[in-house]
């Protein structure tokens, strides 16, 4: 499998065109026949930020042959929080960031996002794809 | 996909012809002809989505999507616009 996870920053930039990017990357990695595994909860988070003038946008995000969910389930969940342990007792836990470190983990993947700090709190080694500035 | 078969001829370049072969056997396709539908159906659904997008939020910045490209593909990008 080719492509990058996404996280909510990278989801909230292709709904809302807040940087040019976002949506490249999407359209590129649907062109080139890659694969967007993305973390239900950067889903959720995407939700709750975009104004509602972008669901639309955001539902047909959704459909994108490139874009693959993926669930939070108790085996994900145990697996990724032990490895956030350290981040949540330094005070810079984030579930959605934990989230899609393991998921990027699990496929041997690059993450692709607009703020790495909460990612580089969970794992600092961890790849990271940086949306260029708008 | 409907059961029923339509037969096509396309030429292909003899080279093509060999990879497109090949990558039908690694693939585990039953036969070439049905690693070509799966290929085009993938395709075709793409290529479609790409209109609903198009038509839903316009066209994408060349440049940006020049550089997606590039990013994907592992290309080494000598210009990096500045990072957020």
């Amino acid at each position: 499998m080719s492509g990058r996870v996404l996280t909510s920053s990278a989801i909230v930039d292709i709904a809302t065109d807040r940087s040019v990017y976002g949506r490249a990357f999407l359209v590129a990695a649907v062109e080139l026949g890659m694969t967007f595994p993305t973390p239900s909860t950067a889903l959720l988070q995407a939700w709750a930020a975009v104004p509602p003038q972008a669901r639309a946008l955001l539902e047909l995000f959704l459909d994108a042959p490139a874009v693959v969910v993926e669930d939070l389930d108790a085996f994900v969940a145990g697996r990724a929080g032990v490895r956030a342990h350290p981040a949540h007792q330094a005070g810079r836990f984030d579930l959605a960031a934990a989230h899609a470190v393991d998921v990027a983990i699990t496929r041997g993947l690059a993450i692709l996002t607009a703020e790495p700090g909460p990612l580089r709190a969970i794992d600092p080694d961890v790849e990271i794809e940086e949306l260029p500035a708008p | 996909m409907s059961g029923k078969k339509e037969r096509i001829t396309v030429s292909l370049d003899p080279d093509v012809a060999a990879e497109l072969k090949a990558a039908a056997e690694r693939a585990g396709a039953a036969s070439v002809s049905e690693y070509v539908e799966g290929a085009l159906d993938a395709r075709m659904v793409r290529e479609q989505w790409l209109a609903r997008w198009r038509a839903a939020a316009g066209d994408v910045d060349p440049e940006a999507l020049a550089y997606a490209r590039r990013a994907l593909l592992g290309e080494r990008i000598d210009q990096h616009p500045q990072a957020s």
